[in-house]
């Protein structure tokens, strides 16, 4: 008996072929996984949010078209990383640790080590609206063009270099209370690097 | 170091950490079959109302074509004849009748 491939696991998926799914839940777990803890810090909440994008995946399966399934996997991963983000934005504002930015404030940026760096990364994001943090997401921390990143978040192109530029404005702004001159710091190359993406 | 560098610097980071294990089939499977089952009862709800609304709407529709008293006694009569006492006793022993 043949091995079963993707294609024939995903074709049986959509019979309700439950074990089936179950090999795809399987071979593509830790690839979501890795980009759900982008949305989500705590593994028990990037847990949740994989096992909700592999639900949603598999009510969506019959509008999936054969072809890259990682790809279309991940625009789902996006949009429901996103929408955790508009859930927890709330309890988020209200998680701030003031102390830990007065004290961040007082620290060299260029000093920081990479833990310290996550941790302030993620609590400038999340001061951000949630469609500025997937923006900066998807453009600027992974590196997507602004076509790809239109793609998988579900918007128009324009919306994206709108999104893009706000985003940027504010994450500046913030940077700017920290004691960053980040447009003095980026010289012409973060400039560069954004209208060559645009 | 700009801000840009420092969301490259955290993607980086993440895409480097190691990754914690994680399976998820079962759970992934359960949710499923849990939302399926979610997908039916409301339908049944919906089946449910739609019934009360249709009973409604054939009692509305009976009271505004303004029933005479007859008819309703008639009907009230027609109801003891076939379901009360007499008709059971009818029933049970036709010999008495």
């Amino acid at each position: 008996m043949s091995e079963p491939t993707e294609q024939n696991d995903l074709a049986r998926s959509l019979e309700g072929d439950g074990e089936a799914y179950a090999r795809i839940v399987a071979k593509f777990q830790t690839q979501v996984a890795r980009r759900m803890r982008l949305f989500a810090n705590d593994p028990a909440a990037v847990e949740e949010l994989v096992q909700e994008v592999f639900v949603e995946a598999y009510f969506s399966l019959s509008r999936y078209r054969e072809g890259n399934f990682p790809g279309w996997l991940t625009q789902i991963a996006t949009r429901v990383g996103y929408r955790y983000w508009k859930k927890t934005r709330r309890r988020a504002e209200s998680g701030r640790d003031d102390q830990w930015w007065r004290q961040l404030a007082q620290s060299k940026v260029e000093a920081l080590d990479s833990a310290t760096v996550a941790r302030l990364v993620r609590a400038l994001l999340d001061r951000l609206p949630p469609r500025d943090r997937l923006v900066l997401l998807l453009v600027y921390i992974e590196g997507h063009s602004m076509d790809e990143a239109a793609r998988l978040a579900g918007w128009s192109k324009t919306m994206v270099k709108v999104q893009a530029f706000r985003a940027r404005r504010k994450l500046r702004a913030f940077f700017a209370e920290l004691g960053i001159d980040s447009a003095q710091a980026a010289g012409e190359s973060s400039e560069d690097i954004l209208h060559e993406r645009i | 170091m700009n801000e840009f560098d420092l969301l490259r610097q955290f993607g980086a980071q993440v895409d480097s950490e190691s990754d914690f294990p994680i399976t998820v089939s079962a759970r992934v499977l359960q949710r499923i079959r849990q939302r399926q089952v979610s997908v039916i009862d409301p339908r049944l709800s919906l089946a449910s109302v739609g019934a009360c609304v249709l009973s409604a709407v054939v009692i509305v529709i009976t009271w505004s074509a303004d029933p005479t008293k007859d008819s309703l006694a008639s009907l009230a009569d027609a109801a003891v004849m076939t379901t009360g006492p007499d008709a059971l006793r009818s029933v049970i022993d036709p010999c008495d009748q």
